[in-house]
């Protein structure tokens, strides 16, 4: 079997292009069973998101759908002609599909790099394929393989250590004072984008209770039913003017006024630590103009941040990632390696044994047919000629044997594999 | 005698090596490093309680840990689970950095222990119990203390807004203070108990008598180690202002008094030995 690759993703296709070949569950589903009808032999997972769509077959290797078949079944699914998107497609066979594919599960292909959402994505997009009867023996092996390759790219680098947004780098800040948020209580002061986006982090995090501090209640009754109420946590809409009194409930502050000058100094609050019983305080000012005073953060147990402190964070996150990258490259290199010779050495042995068979069968028919116009044969005699057919067919195939073994090693056994199959008829034991 | 040499310069190696490694995988939590801190802090960790063992079935219980080195080695053998207990919880990265380099300088101490005779008095087995309490109440110190030390580092850190790219692979702040706590809750009572103990033995002493052990140094030293602790702990429990970053100081500044009374004091006391 070959695997074989084509898609299109973020790097090689614009967003006007990617939303044109986007499947949705439903319409994935659909496409697997079209593919089915149109080609019985081929397995295949096609894997869709909002920055790539891929279609992953493995066929028989002078089986179909060959590349711009797949291309072609793509465009006539989508209802896009092939010369729109064929330039922003790529296509990867074999063991460059394999590292392909586990590039991609182990989200080192991802625009965030080391992104986890894309390993449950892959993993869903397998489930469908093999719900609806797509992903077969060979397919299950090589995705098996990748989620496999992801777990230990994750486990054993740190790809995926730091957040590299700006919301992300806040729970790191969150995460790095308080060890558990049950009992933590969240004010978001104004009703900023920002603001919104990093509370919408902060939530992952399950704390006890969210307060909304706006000058316009309505906006920040909007924000709760909008983005806190589907998640759970309980959330409240609080006075504005009593902010030093939320302040002193607070653990967690994400300010994001539209106010000119700051809104919280330092002078204001110079009994805030001895008022909240020196329990300590994460500010996190996203507002340009700051919401927050610098000074604030000399106080006793509060910390302060603002927008660039986290965007430094994030940057260096990603940077840190990035040098992570050669040691993701070696995990999946030798997994290539093993994989493709693993996979080589499974499909040359129903070869072998299909052609020791096939070449016995002859033999035995041979051996029948002539026996019986042979005068006194006795039992010894049919039995010495038994074993002669026997060693001659071993001598003849031991060749081929031997070469196909020793192709396995290098990758390329399946071609000489199929060769063989198809000049002798073979078929794969059940 | 070679042999604790040995015992003792390996220990310290291996719990330098245990520092360095837990150092490295904060950097690169997925690397082999961490597994190789846990070994060798493993080996110190079977050398020192072979160590102890092999002592105590050749000299007796008593006659064992009233070498200086044996309670030393004991201590650290305290310790270096306490550290294995910061690696293994999630929320204390960092820590056993601290515990590690604090077990390695008093397993280095205990090289300059080796050869001082025992203590010269005579004492009942239960008294035994007077020199593991103070081998307990030492660990946890040290455990407190090093949570302390990682607490103000990391708050010094997140003040500088330095070094935030280790945000998240250190110990939370909150997780440090909690630890720190339960460390010197549980240390406190078992100086109190050695310190009792100290003091029921040293009522029975006749040559020398009770008023020279009470100006034996350590006696001393421990004294004031006990109610700077008393005081510590007080100040602590009621204290809100002793939350956090003076928490931590406290019990920084507590570990620097316990390696004094538990190692440099071993040279200048007199009867304890």
């Amino acid at each position: 079997m070959r695997t074989v690759v084509i898609g299109c993703n973020h790097r090689t296709a614009p967003v006007e292009v990617r939303e044109r070949l986007a499947f949705d569950p439903a319409a994935c589903a659909e496409a697997l069973r079209s593919l089915r009808e149109r080609f019985p032999c081929c397995e295949a997972v096609l894997l869709s998101t909002c920055n790539r769509t891929e279609l992953y077959v493995a066929r028989p290797v002078h089986g179909h759908p060959r590349i711009e078949e797949a291309i072609g079944f793509l465009a006539e699914n989508r209802g896009v002609e092939v010369h729109e998107f064929s330039p922003s497609t790529y296509h990867y066979e074999d063991a460059e599909a394999l590292r392909h594919l586990f590039r991609v599960a182990g989200s080192i292909d991802s625009m965030v790099l080391g992104e986890s959402q894309i390993l449950a994505q892959v993993k869903s997009a397998f489930t469908l394929a093999r719900e609806a009867g797509m992903a077969g023996r060979h397919l299950d092996a090589v995705f098996q393989r990748a989620f496999a390759v992801a777990k230990e790219i994750h486990a054993r680098t740190g790809l995926s250590s730091g957040r590299t947004s700006v919301g992300g780098a806040a729970v790191d800040f969150a995460r790095q004072i308080f060890s558990h948020f049950g009992d933590k209580t969240v004010l978001l002061i104004g009703a900023g984008e920002m603001g919104e986006v990093t509370l919408q982090h902060l939530l992952e995090m399950r704390p006890k209770e969210v307060l909304l501090a706006n000058r316009t209640p309505a906006r920040a009754e909007a924000v709760r039913e909008r983005i806190i109420e589907p998640t759970g946590v309980p959330g409240r809409v609080v006075p504005f003017e009593r902010l030093s009194d939320h302040l002193v409930a607070a653990d967690i502050v994400i300010s994001t006024t539209g106010a000119p000058e700051p809104i919280l100094r330092r002078a204001a609050l110079h009994d805030l630590p001895e008022r909240r019983q020196y329990r300590p305080l994460l500010v996190i000012d996203i507002a340009v103009p700051r919401d927050i005073e610098p000074e604030v953060g000399r106080l006793e147990n509060v910390f302060v941040y603002d927008i660039d402190d986290l965007q430094t964070v994030a940057d260096k996150n990603l940077v840190a990632r990035r040098k992570e990258l050669a040691r993701c490259e070696e995990i999946i290199e030798a997994h290539v390696r093993e994989f493709v010779a693993w996979q080589q050495s499974r499909e040359v042995g129903p070869t072998i044994t299909a052609l020791q068979k096939y070449f016995g069968e002859i033999g035995r028919q041979e051996l029948e047919r002539v026996l019986p116009k042979l005068s006194q044969v006795s039992d010894r005699d049919r039995e010495l000629l038994a074993q002669m057919l026997h060693r001659i067919t071993q001598k003849l195939l031991h060749g081929p044997s031997t070469l196909l073994r020793d192709k396995a090693e290098t990758g390329r056994a399946h071609l000489y594999a199929d060769t063989l199959r198809n000049l002798f008829g073979l078929r794969d034991e059940p | 005698m070679p042999w604790e040499y040995a015992v003792s310069g390996l220990g310290t190696i291996g719990l330098i090596v245990a520092t360095v490694y837990a150092a490295l995988n904060l950097f690169r939590p997925a690397s082999r490093a961490g597994r190789i801190s846990t070994i060798a802090a493993l080996a110190v960790l079977a050398i020192n309680l072979g160590t102890v063992g092999a002592g105590i079935a050749r000299e007796g219980l008593v006659g064992s840990l009233r070498q200086s080195v044996q309670s030393s080695l004991l201590l650290v053998s305290f310790i270096i689970p306490l550290a294995a207990i910061g690696r293994g919880a999630a929320g204390m990265r960092g820590l056993d950095v601290v515990l590690f380099l604090a077990a390695a300088v008093i397993e280095a101490g205990s090289l300059f222990q080796i050869g001082q005779p025992g203590m010269r008095v005579a004492y009942k087995s239960w008294f035994v119990s007077h020199q593991v309490a103070f081998a307990i109440s030492g660990a946890c110190f040290v455990a407190a203390g090093g949570a302390g030390a990682v607490y103000l580092i990391i708050t010094g850190l997140l003040r500088r807004k330095h070094g935030l790219t280790l945000l998240g692979r250190l110990a939370p702040l909150e997780s440090l203070e909690r630890f720190g706590r339960w460390m010197l809750v549980i240390g406190f009572p078992a100086l109190t108990y050695g310190v009792l103990t100290g003091f029921c033995q040293l009522s029975r002493q006749t040559n020398p008598g009770p008023i020279e052990w009470l100006k034996d140094p350590i006696v001393i030293f421990t004294l004031v180690l006990w109610v700077v602790y008393a005081g510590g702990m007080l100040a602590l429990w009621f204290q809100p202002r002793m939350r956090g970053r003076r928490g931590a100081t406290f019990a920084a500044a507590g570990l620097v008094l316990v390696v004094i009374v538990f190692v440099a004091m071993e040279h200048i006391s007199t009867l304890h030995r």
